[in-house]
């Protein structure tokens, strides 16, 4: 069997998802889609158009399939490997990744770590959580909220009652009091 | 693994905590507690701002912001709490607070946040604290003897504490060796404890009131507001002996460069020069004048230097007040021990904790420095790292680091590179490619308690290599059959060590002796000059970091 036969994917979670030709080598990334496959006979595969069902955009999709089928060549792991997802380790992303990431907006960014963690692509997903810890990390309260664009929607006394709670770990100068 | 869930199913459990013992604390989180109990805004206003602030990030599954969060140091996830209601919740969930306080507790698993309500207020009441749990041994100034505290963490308690690792040989027994009757080796059998009886550190998650202290300085402290510099742990048990910590700044690498000297005491810096650290600190309290200068104290939790620190110990005696001398420029009464040099104080050796009026001391500062567990850690190929313990005859026992430095070549050894015999069995060869992976390199035993000869800090013995041309022979003779022997080299010293701020002469050398290899948990050490052999151990630190 030719490893750079195509498969067909669609994602039904909303009606007239887009239908994606993927190389079956880069699919395979994905745990769950491997999964799938020992479900079907080699002959049907040309045919079928596999379902999933992730909430994210068609775009998003596009961004997945992008980074399985630059990576398709990339050793997978077993299907039995459960991995060490509990292991809190930092990952270097190669340039062609950071490349990858550099490119997509947060919205983007979010979607492929929905996409991947519903797809068990764990490179992809691995290094997509290092993207959005890189954001967050070592910024302040303030930074924090204008990179993720979130407004505050504390209370003044909520505010208050945090800045109390967290003042031991700021060295008196540094005490967040953005009353944004 | 599961799908995804719908947007707004984040509603995490968040730790609220009615019982909370910090007033302070339970204060500001009533006014959080709505966020807890009730995320949806209470009034139209609320509502409406709430549509416009929807955040993406916030809108992941939760399981997918947890696990964000999880590479987050603690100061990260305060930021993040503070942004925004749905973050607070996310970022305060028990379970990552937990996980902080146990990367800090080696050898136990964390399990009770006691006194604390919460986890997160446990980590809060000792930052910046935690890593004296973490990096577990601590070897002291003090005098030529030194002294080596295991710290560690009691749950039931709540409470991190230090304690001076001891030990005794319960054999004195003396052997000659049959084959070298010149030459008399000393039993070894040491028990290892720790003196538990009196705690040199103690820190609760509330700590005790200081009666030095200014009373509303002390005010602000409790209320966890200001990094406290100094902790009062208390008085000792019966002596009337004070005993504060202190965190301590590390030098700069100037002031490291300019405080430093060649010869021992090196200028009072610490650990002292053998021992492998980051950064260095102003050590104190042995010559005079030794003050501590502002920039050697931590003045805010972002200059806390979290491999050393200092245990400050008066006594609350006014007799023996008087003098002008303010070592930490606080207002309690100070006064140092006077007229003291190195060399009259490792007269009086006290036992831990037991400081007596006998010594002139009436006050004193001890630094404390650590070392990388990396560094005592046994590996396959450096089988001897570690913390051992010695027989050092009337000195009593010592402990030891043994160090076997990585090997600019390691990478590039090869055990396979070794040729066969031609009649070598593969038992044989198997053997000997072990050997040649284990016997290699330098072994240097380096002393972080001594004595008056050899002081903490001087290297007790070297092995320049374990292997090649250090090989001397496989022991035959009883009671080292089939003992590895290698050349070593004991480092001996008359009374006093050098003192090179006397103008003394070096007294020490370096003598020709023999390691034993015994295993990886013993050795002994022929010191030929001397026509003695004395014993080692490897002491398991680890074992000793669970209270009972």
């Amino acid at each position: 069997m030719a490893t750079n036969q195509s498969l067909k994917l669609q994602n039904t979670f909303r009606p007239n998802g887009r239908v994606f030709e993927v190389e079956r080598s880069a699919a395979e990334h994905s745990a769950v889609v491997r999964m799938l496959l020992e479900d079907f006979d080699e002959p049907d595969l040309l045919v079928t158009i596999i379902p999933i069902s992730i909430d994210t955009s068609d775009d998003t999709l596009a961004k997945v399939f992008e980074w399985a089928t630059h990576h398709k060549n990339m050793p997978k792991p077993a299907l039995d490997d459960d991995g060490d997802r509990d292991e809190v380790v930092t990952i270097q992303l190669a340039s062609w990744d950071d490349e990858f990431f550099s490119d997509i907006d947060s919205e983007t960014l979010y979607g492929i770590l929905i996409a991947t963690n519903y797809l068990d692509i764990k490179p992809l997903y691995d290094m997509a959580v290092q993207v959005v810890v890189n954001m967050v990390r070592g910024k302040s309260t303030k930074q924090i909220r204008e990179i993720l664009g979130i407004t505050s929607d504390f209370t003044a006394e909520e505010e208050a009652a945090i800045r109390k709670e967290t003042a031991w770990a700021y060295d008196g100068e540094e005490v967040p009091n953005e009353t944004s | 693994m599961t799908g995804t869930t719908p947007a707004n199913g984040n509603g995490l459990p968040v730790p609220t905590s009615p019982g909370s013992v910090d007033e302070d604390v339970t204060h500001a989180r009533h006014a959080l507690s709505d966020l807890t109990l009730n995320s949806s805004p209470r009034n139209e206003k609320g509502k409406e701002k709430a549509k416009t602030t929807a955040c993406r990030l916030v809108a992941l599954p939760a399981e997918l912001i947890a696990i964000i969060l999880e590479y987050l140091v603690p100061l990260d996830l305060n930021h993040v709490a503070a942004t925004c209601r749905a973050l607070y919740r996310h970022a305060t969930v028990d379970r990552l607070w937990q996980a902080h306080v146990q990367d800090n507790v080696p050898g136990q698993l964390v399990t009770s946040s006691h006194p604390c309500a919460t986890f997160r207020d446990l980590y809060r009441a000792h930052d910046p604290r935690w890593f004296l749990p973490k990096y577990k041994i601590w070897f002291a100034d003090e005098g030529f003897a030194g002294q080596l505290v295991v710290t560690r963490y009691s749950q039931q308690q709540g409470c991190i504490k230090g304690h001076v690792l001891v030990a005794y040989n319960t054999d004195h027994s003396l052997h000659v060796w049959e084959d070298h009757s010149q030459t008399i080796i000393a039993a070894f059998s040491p028990v290892v404890s720790l003196h538990v009886e009196i705690p040199a550190i103690q820190l609760s998650a509330h700590p005790n009131q200081d009666p030095y202290e200014d009373q509303a300085q002390s005010q602000q402290s409790r209320e966890g507001r200001n990094f406290q510099p100094e902790i009062y742990m208390g008085v000792n048990t019966g002596g009337g002996l004070h005993r504060s910590f202190i965190h301590a700044r590390h030098l700069s690498p100037e002031d490291a460069s300019t405080r430093y000297r060649p010869h021992f005491p090196y200028g009072q810096i610490w650990p002292p020069p053998l021992l492998p650290a980051p950064h260095r600190v102003q050590g104190a309290g042995l010559e005079r004048p030794m003050f501590l200068r502002p920039r050697d104290r931590a003045n805010s939790r972002g200059e806390v230097y979290q491999r050393a620190f200092r245990i400050h110990k008066w006594f609350d005696n006014p007799s023996t007040h008087g003098a002008d001398y303010n070592p930490l420029g606080s207002r309690r009464p100070a006064v140092y021990f006077t007229g003291n040099n190195m060399r009259e104080l490792t007269q009086y050796n006290p036992p831990p904790g037991v400081l007596t009026r006998r010594v002139n001391i009436a006050e004193a500062i001890s630094t404390y420095a650590t070392l990388d567990p990396e560094l005592y850690t046994p590996t396959p190929t450096k089988p001897f790292r570690g913390i051992w313990v010695g027989d050092y005859g009337p000195h009593g026992c010592e402990f030891i680091w043994i160090h076997q430095p990585d090997d600019d070549d390691d990478d590039m050894f090869d055990p396979e590179s070794i040729a066969r015999y031609a009649d070598e069995s593969d038992e044989a060869y198997a053997a000997r490619k072990h050997d040649a992976t284990i016997y290699r390199g330098r072994l240097e035993a380096i002393k972080l308690t001594g004595d008056s000869n050899v002081p903490r800090g001087e290297y007790s013995f070297i092995v320049d290599d374990l292997g090649g041309i250090g090989f001397l022979r496989v022991a035959h003779e009883p009671p080292f059959e089939g003992v590895r022997v290698v050349k070593s080299r004991g480092h001996l010293a008359s009374q006093g060590f050098t003192m090179a701020s006397d103008g003394g002469v070096r007294t020490d050398d370096y003598v020709p002796s023999q390691l034993f290899l015994i295993s990886p948990d013993r050795l002994a050490q022929n010191w030929i000059t001397m026509s003695r052999v004395t014993l080692f151990q490897r002491v398991d630190i680890d074992g000793l970091l669970v209270p009972e």
